[in-house]
């Protein structure tokens, strides 16, 4: 029997881009980025580095949300906001074969950091409840009603990436018919000063795959995708966004925080992604780089490219030059940016990038195109632990 | 096709003497959930131990010991569950950006801060370039990535997966404990290698793993237990123990039952030591064994296990 097809049948989304996927769609064709100092975020940095921040306070999201006066992260208002508004742009009716796969990576950091001296005198202990990472996938679930299947992936920076993988495994096992996957992360000091101890924040917009580039941009973002299979969708009569046709996790085996220079991990997850569509790298219209913008990253990314494309051009690029590196929800936003491109017949531009890298033969896309054909986007996320996750989608007719 | 799945490795480090244990008939009730940790030095060399937390400590020696009674040098994949990960440097790092007002930072802290830096240095250590997932939800994490495993093991051509569970006890959790519901907080570290392959010392198959969400009466739960027996071709009256998380003799009574958590107390992934109980148990008995976890809400986790 074939396996059935997983389609992509709904988005919902919000970071430094804006507050839904419309917003994401308009800045990524007019090439507008969400990079600048922070509103919001209390730290010594605030001048120093630019962010991705999203134009509103905890304040502001809790009366958008319509929530009560509470202690809330902005892990769990972020993922609410983007949880529910995937759910409503679809009419979505909620039943007990619908699961959540959220993933993050320090889950409701910004308030831990915040009461971290009360917690050290035992006050403010309320706050301590939201630190663990399934606290704002439980959060996000009560309130949308999902009382089944819900879990929490941590795998750093391709978290949200392996969140639609597992995702789509337990509809091909028949555990659930629909699942909500994706991704949260909040710029909190931890992540910001983290970064910055590894010497890899850029102090102006980034750069990712220009020679002269100095590091990342941290952002926050929330991005889910509604997954199931193609028979559910058309019957619930929604929007098909995509079908999602390949994908692999592996692990570069190399070092917790490096890749290996000739960027091993990244090859094998894409080359397995390409197996597991049975496509060739000649086959993509396009490919969604990781592209932070670090030395490492971008130079062991490129060469796997380099190495997979072997005469062909295929365009590709970063949009991690709009959003900010999103750590968690990095997989997911860029999942959204994917099917966003294959709808609309584009490819963004990399931004900021002029110099070509010494070391290799590969150039991004620094212009947006609009494209005749856009039928197959592979979307990488990579992370610490030598954690590396490709995504493929294709095109469907409606 | 259904694959079967063994374990022919656990290495567990626990409250009780379990890193190399053979049976449970050893473990006994405690009221202090520290582990009782192994000479590092006979399992890690000083020069990675140097750099090593002591929840990686607790992972890479069970994952070893796992490892080495299975045979097996390289595991295709590896899953591993914490519910608070690596808590104590995530505050170590905390603690240097409140004191040095965010200035100098070493970054060690926070590159080991990240959930599944555990995961990152098993696959370093076993050079294993396949799947690597690190699941971190407050209930049923393990439970989740034992299911993940499952269905790699029956979907793909994956013959071998290192899974394990693991958390601490640290500061912050003891000031935390009201907060997260944990009034007997333990901690511990259990890994099993799964294999399609038996091997001669194997502790167990897993024959089936399901999940039953909101649950409110004990009948709700019994007739939920028995539809997971009779869904696997199970007759009750063949599961002579069982080994569950809290008191359900009201529920299901068979001839022996064993709270797992008397021993190991309250923790995220308690239930990875569950297993190994409920592995060393078919082993030694040679008899069917039925899992059952609840989380702190009203949904349970079904892991059957036989010979």
């Amino acid at each position: 029997m074939a396996e059935q097809r997983i389609v992509v049948s709904g988005m919902g989304v919000v970071s430094a881009l804006g507050n839904h996927v419309q917003a994401h769609l308009d800045a990524l064709r007019t090439a507008k980025h969400g990079i600048s100092m922070t509103n919001y975020l209390e730290t010594i940095h605030k001048d120093r580095f630019p962010v991705g921040e999203i134009k509103h306070s905890n304040q502001e999201l809790i009366a958008l949300l319509n929530l009560p006066e509470g202690a809330y992260s902005r892990t769990e208002l972020l993922g609410l906001f983007a949880v529910r508004q995937l759910l409503d742009s679809v009419n979505y009716e909620m039943d007990n074969r619908t699961g959540l796969i959220s993933a993050t990576t320090v889950g409701g950091m910004d308030q831990s950091e915040h009461f971290f001296e009360d917690y050290l005198k035992g006050l403010n202990l309320d706050y301590a409840r939201r630190h663990p990472l399934g606290e704002s996938t439980e959060f996000m679930a009560s309130q949308v009603g999902i009382k089944a299947f819900r879990t929490t992936l941590s795998t750093a920076c391709s978290s949200s990436a392996n969140a639609m993988i597992l995702g789509a495994r337990l509809i091909h096992q028949g555990v659930l018919d629909k699942v909500i996957v994706g991704g949260v992360d909040a710029l909190s000091k931890f992540t910001v000063n983290g970064f910055n101890s590894l010497m890899i924040l850029d102090k102006e917009h980034c750069k990712p795959f220009d020679n002269e580039r100095q590091g990342l941009n941290l952002g926050e973002a929330a991005a889910f995708l509604l997954i199931e299979t193609e028979e559910s969708a058309r019957k619930a009569g929604r929007k098909i966004w995509s079908e999602l046709k390949g994908y692999a996790n592996t692990n570069d085996a190399y070092h917790q925080t490096a890749s290996s220079p000739e960027g091993d991990g990244a090859f094998d997850a894409m080359n397995q992604a390409l197996q597991k569509a049975g496509l060739q790298m000649s086959d993509m219209d396009y490919v969604n780089a990781h592209g932070t913008g670090t030395a490492n990253n971008d130079l062991a990314e490129s060469r796997a490219l380099q190495r997979l494309f072997g005469d062909d051009k295929i365009p590709f690029s970063s949009t991690k030059a709009y959003t900010g590196h999103t750590l968690g929800a990095a997989g997911a936003i860029e999942a959204v940016i994917s099917n966003l491109c294959i709808n609309h017949k584009f490819i963004p531009a990399s931004l900021n990038c002029k110099n070509p890298m010494e070391e290799v033969d590969i150039f991004p896309e620094t212009t947006m195109i609009e494209v005749e054909k856009m039928d197959y986007i592979l979307s990488n996320s990579f992370g610490f632990g030598g954690n590396n996750s490709a995504l493929i989608f294709s095109s469907v007719k409606n | 096709m259904k694959k079967d799945i063994f374990i022919t490795g656990l290495g567990m480090i626990s409250p009780q003497d379990s890193l190399k244990a053979e049976n449970s008939n050893g473990f006994v009730k405690l009221k202090d959930f520290h582990c009782m940790e192994p000479d590092y030095k006979e399992f890690i060399p000083p020069s990675k131990a140097r750099r090593m937390s002591r929840i990686l400590k607790f992972s890479y020696v069970s994952a070893k010991i796992a490892l080495e009674q299975s045979g097996l040098e390289k595991p295709q994949m590896i899953n591993v569950a914490t519910g608070l990960g690596c808590l104590k440097d995530t505050s170590l790092f905390l603690q240097d950006i409140i004191l040095s007002n965010e200035s100098v930072l070493k970054p060690t802290p926070f590159i080991n801060s990240t959930h599944n830096t555990i995961a990152g240095l098993l696959a370093i250590t076993y050079q294993t370039k396949g799947q690597n997932f690190t699941f971190s939800h407050t209930e049923f994490n393990f439970e989740h990535a034992l299911l993940d495993s499952m269905i790699r093991m029956q979907e793909d051509n994956i013959s071998d997966i290192l899974l394990g569970g693991v958390d601490e006890l640290t500061e912050e959790t003891a000031l935390i404990k009201k907060n997260l519901q944990m009034q007997n907080q333990g901690e511990g570290a259990a890994f099993f290698v799964l294999s399609e392959n038996q091997t001669k010392d194997y502790y167990a198959q897993i024959t089936a793993l399901g999940f039953a969400y909101e649950l409110d009466t004990e009948a709700e739960l019994n007739q939920a237990v028995m539809s997971f027996l009779k869904t696997e071709g199970v007759d009750p009256e063949e599961i002579d123990i069982l080994v569950s998380d809290k008191d359900l003799s009201a529920v299901f009574s068979p001839e022996k039952q064993i709270i797992y958590t008397d021993f190991c107390g309250d923790y995220m992934t308690a239930s990875s030591f569950g297993l190994g109980v409920a592995a060393l148990e078919v082993k030694y008995h040679q008899t069917p064994v039925l899992m059952i976890n609840q989380n702190n809400k009203n949904s349970y986790s079904f892991v059957l296990l036989g010979k």
